[in-house]
């Protein structure tokens, strides 16, 4: 449903799928600031690499921003961030958070408290709305290991949802 | 143990939950920057420049300019606060819409004045505003909002107060919702104009001899207004408002499908469900907006009106249309 965009300015493409990416960085890190910082260092990698703007951008870009994101998850098991996100629901900041519900608000802590492989395969699946295959060729994986992750996250998530109602 | 129901379930949990929290995370967190405040009369002038395109998803948030009414002007840096927005019709659970404020403009924020509700403008006004009832049997829901006639035979509400409706309440032998006047009286109608992405409709109600009510040209920020219209299935009730800032808020359209970007208005008023479609009243009796939402979970009763300059491009479609259109599906 996503349109696709054949564009072939960096900045064009900055704009149209920044707010995309963001989002889509931040559900992975379970903070916001951090998947900014990624984002733009996507964005900053292909501006200096010049890298040749034909066709569809947006597949690139989203596995451009998970394996930074995978990197930056690396980066924090050896260095231990103090705790930046005091949002009882990361990614959101506090003020974001109250305005969804409860219920929402449990679903996205419980996400956020996955492992990270899991969390990413949920995120690309139920946010970006990505086909297995589709995200077996992002990660490098076979669909039927995206197929059984997914649902071992989402067990994993009725169960943590389960223990909180 | 977990069935694979209880899996399915999780899985729409997790998927509403994503939807809604990008909903209310704003597209990047670049300050969007525009000019406005410091008029040292505790009024900004809005002017309504020409209309962008519009209904189409728009990633950059790009601010309509606001114009002080000294030359003094100053940079705002507008702060992208977010907020929920429970969309107002008695069964709908409307999507959420994220605005970027304007910040804190703390003289702005005074209680409406009541005062609002006794101007003869005001008074004159409210015999135009209408109530609407309508059925969507696809969904099995009977949706009320508000209206109010603003071309000869012509009501505007929002579209989600219409959305898959086919059929009027109380059963009539009508394709449209049923539209009742303060005076109790009740006219057939048909769906002429919907824009979902906007969120406005336009019914065409043969037989209604209400003179229009006209749109505002001119609006500040801190002028006293009123929410009229039919609020938690009430008679005519209207409730004093003031507009605190004006914003474009970046939203799903009603049905999710798409981001929108919406010039709105934010106000501080009761607005409860049903008042929906109804109109942000000047103490004049124009039309400042168009009542749109309640945002959840502030600790003052906060509303948000479509702005008189967004739905011009919908207002002029929908008064000379004359062939029913589809309502689509509910939201």
């Amino acid at each position: 449903m996503k349109p696709t965009l054949r564009v072939e300015n960096l900045a064009e493409v900055f704009q149209a799928h920044q707010a995309e990416l963001v989002r889509l960085a931040a559900f992975i890190l379970g903070d916001r600031g951090s998947g900014e910082d990624v984002v733009q260092d996507v964005f900053v990698r292909m501006h200096q690499r010049g890298h040749p703007m034909d066709g569809d951008m947006l597949p690139y870009l989203r596995a451009a921003v998970v394996n930074s994101c995978r990197s930056a998850l690396r980066r924090r098991l050896l260095i231990r961030r103090h705790a930046d996100n005091h949002s009882p629901c990361p990614p959101l900041t506090a003020e974001e958070a109250a305005m969804l519900s409860e219920d929402r608000r449990q679903v996205l802590s419980a996400l956020a408290a996955l492992p990270p492989r899991r969390r990413e395969v949920l995120v690309l699946r139920y946010y970006l709305e990505l086909s297995e295959a589709e995200i077996a060729g992002m990660l490098g994986i076979s669909p039927g290991t995206v197929k059984s992750t997914a649902a071992r996250g989402l067990a994993a998530l009725a169960r943590a949802l389960k223990e909180k109602s | 143990m977990t069935s694979q129901d209880e899996i399915t379930r999780t899985a729409e949990r997790l998927k509403d939950a994503l939807g809604a929290a990008a909903g209310v995370m704003m597209a990047g967190d670049s300050p969007v920057r525009t000019r406005g405040s410091g008029t040292g009369d505790g009024h900004d002038l809005l002017e309504f420049g020409p209309q962008p395109a519009r209904g189409r998803p728009r990633p950059q948030p790009s601010l309509r300019r606001l114009r002080p009414l000294t030359a003094a002007a100053s940079v705002v840096v507008i702060a992208l606060v977010a907020a929920g927005v429970s969309y107002l019709t008695g069964n709908t659970g409307g999507p959420a819409i994220s605005p970027a404020s304007l910040g804190p403009v703390p003289r702005m924020n005074s209680a409406p004045d009541p005062a609002v509700l006794r101007s003869p403008g005001y008074l004159a006004a409210r015999s135009r505003v209408v109530k609407i009832i309508g059925s969507a049997p696809s969904c099995g829901k009977v949706i009320e909002g508000s209206g109010f006639v603003y071309a000869p035979q012509r009501v505007m509400t929002t579209a989600h107060v219409v959305a898959g409706v086919t059929r009027s309440v109380p059963p009539a032998k009508a394709a449209g919702p049923a539209v009742t006047t303060s005076g109790g009286e009740t006219f057939r109608t048909r769906v002429v104009f919907y824009d979902p992405q906007i969120d406005i409709a336009v019914l065409n109600v043969p037989g209604l001899n209400l003179a229009p009510l006209r749109f505002s040209t001119q609006v500040n920020l801190g002028d006293n207004a009123a929410v009229a219209g039919y609020p938690e299935n009430r008679s005519f009730t209207g409730v004093a408002a003031r507009i605190t800032q004006v914003q474009r808020a970046e939203g799903p359209d009603i049905y999710q499908s798409s981001q929108v970007e919406r010039q709105i208005y934010k106000i501080r008023a009761v607005v409860q469900e049903g008042n929906s479609g109804g109109p942000l009243l000047s103490p004049s009796g124009t039309v400042d907006g168009v009542v749109l939402a309640a945002a959840v979970g502030v600790p003052s009763p906060t509303g948000f009106a479509l702005t008189s300059a967004e739905i011009q491009a919908d207002a002029t479609a929908g008064a000379t249309a004359t062939a029913p259109v589809s309502t689509q599906r509910c939201t």
